[in-house]
């Protein structure tokens, strides 16, 4: 039986490598960890960030779970892996203003993500990680565009700062 | 907070939160009325000899290549090869390509919306002065009507001189009652000459102007008219870079720019620098090839070629980069800037009594 979870809330930044977006953007998270053994810690993840780049914005939710591994659990700086799965929602608004008007759409979606994640933990309290998430079913698939290039598979880098409750 | 305050701040974030490009890359709908030179106003005599004229193939020297061979409207006024086939081709479309004939080096551009050449991003024509051919070397449309008549592969082959063409088709065209009382409708007195030939062909032209596309109904104010797609497509278009050069309500800064185009033969050099004119994105999906000597074969192709495309030369422009990603996108908006429709009528007989379109 799983006892009550460790509780890291955590913020940082999410950095996208998919369609226009280029800049980075703010994230905050919570992740929740059940020790399965005394390595090895099921988690579930939780966040919400933001992305901006000239005239469109998308702000986007995960929901995920995974597994971490930590080989050395007492040492005061303790490295982990984590592996994962999760799905991502976003909500998305372009707008470009134009001489005879504001051209504006708000679009909505989901993706697949599969993450992979490193990092450490600090004094048994704070976490520092860093992640990728790869985009493994993106919202849409290309139904006209068939050339070669502007693979929708990519994802975004996660960096942060965590602090457990 | 009032419903409207709070409307009016809503809007204002949105608005700041949009795109705003600078004027010069910018892009807006095309105007209402087509810009024509005082002195060969759009009237129906003249535009419909000018169809008849565009049609028949008495103006080559062969008489056997119209106008329409290379800008047929089967093909969006172009011609759907990467090269035009002038004198001594047979058919049009891929036919034409299979068979004999003067290989053109360039890629035939689509006459639909060449009325406009030249339209500033902020709306300004001077017919006059509008741009033409991928080099620039003419300007108007009056002008540029009697280019292929004089040019030896395109429609004068080599029967007669480039001096004498001209003459040549106003004996021909003065030899055709029916020609001779329709230039005298079209023209009164001036009857038929060189520049009322080439009058004419231009008053005829300037009717082959697409109807309101998706993207210039949503540009009046029509919010269903583009879908969400489309707008992303535009946004993507505007962000990345394309409008730097594809401005304007033609998406056309109607400059020469020096990309670094694969050649498919002996280098051409264009305006002599190796530059060539921004091709404007008006029905763009109907007018493949693309690109001036028509080396990239789809719309995606030039989307990949911009992804591609390395620029290393201070002397090379095109450093764009399509929205990863937003393939669909593009192609989307592109269909928004091409489902105007046209006129494509193919009439029946011309004057000459030869085959309208040529052989």
């Amino acid at each position: 039986m799983l006892r009550s979870p460790e509780v890291t809330v955590r913020a940082g930044a999410v950095f996208p490598m998919f369609l226009i977006y280029e800049n980075p953007g703010p994230l905050a998270g919570v992740t929740l960890g059940w020790r399965l053994a005394q390595r090895l810690e099921l988690v579930a993840r939780g966040e919400a960030g933001a992305l901006f780049f000239d005239g469109i914005q998308r702000y986007q939710a995960k929901l995920g779970v995974g597994v971490r591994l930590m080989p050395w659990p007492k040492w005061p700086v303790s490295p982990w892996v984590q592996l994962g799965v999760g799905t991502t929602a976003h909500a998305e608004r372009v707008g470009v203003v134009l001489p005879e008007r504001t051209a504006s759409a708000t679009d909505f979606g989901a993706v697949v993500t599969a993450d992979a994640s490193l990092g450490v933990r600090i004094v048994q309290r704070f976490e520092v990680g860093l992640g990728w998430d790869h985009i493994v079913v993106p919202w849409s698939y290309y139904s006209v565009y068939m050339g070669n290039e502007a693979d929708p598979h990519r994802g975004y880098a996660l960096a942060w700062f965590g602090v457990k409750l | 907070m009032s419903f409207h305050r709070l409307l009016s701040v809503a809007l204002l974030l949105a608005i700041g939160c949009s795109l705003k490009p600078p004027a010069s890359e910018t892009l807006s709908s095309l105007p209402t009325s087509v810009p024509a030179p005082a002195d060969n106003p759009t009237r129906p005599e003249a535009v419909e000899l000018g169809r008849a004229l565009f049609w028949d193939p008495i103006l080559s020297g062969n008489r056997d290549v119209a106008c329409a061979t290379c800008h047929h409207p089967s093909f969006g006024y172009t011609d759907g090869l990467a090269v035009s086939v002038g004198v001594g081709g047979r058919g049009v479309g891929s036919a034409r390509a299979a068979g004999p004939g003067a290989r053109v080096a360039r890629n035939s551009m689509s006459v639909l919306g060449a009325a406009f050449n030249g339209l500033t991003v902020d709306g300004a024509a001077l017919p006059e002065a509008a741009p033409m051919f991928w080099d620039h070397r003419t300007a108007s449309l009056e002008a540029q009507a009697l280019g292929p008549i004089k040019n030896e592969l395109e429609m004068r082959g080599n029967a007669f001189r480039e001096d004498e063409i001209l003459d040549e088709l106003v004996a021909r065209l003065s030899g055709i009652p029916e020609y001779v009382a329709r230039f005298r409708a079209a023209f009164g007195a001036e009857g038929v000459t060189a520049t009322t030939l080439a009058k004419a062909i231009a008053a005829f032209e300037r009717t082959l102007v697409p109807s309101p596309t998706s993207f210039d109904r949503y540009m009046a104010g029509d919010d269903g008219a583009m879908t969400a797609s489309q707008i992303r497509g535009m946004h993507g278009f505007i962000a990345q870079g394309c409008a730097r050069c594809h401005s304007g309500p033609m998406l056309s800064d109607f400059k020469l720019h020096r990309l670094p185009v694969r050649e498919s033969g002996a280098p051409d050099l264009g305006d002599g620098t190796g530059q060539f004119r921004t091709p404007s994105l008006r029905m763009i999906t109907l007018t493949a090839p693309y690109m001036h000597n028509g080396t990239v074969t789809t719309l995606d192709g030039t989307i990949d070629f911009y992804h591609n495309l390395e620029v290393t030369s201070p002397l090379l422009e095109g450093d764009v980069e399509p929205p990863l990603g937003g393939g669909d996108d593009l192609r989307a908006f592109y269909e928004a800037l091409s489902d105007g429709t046209f006129d494509r009528t193919i009439p029946e007989r011309v004057p000459s009594g030869l085959p309208p379109g040529g052989t």
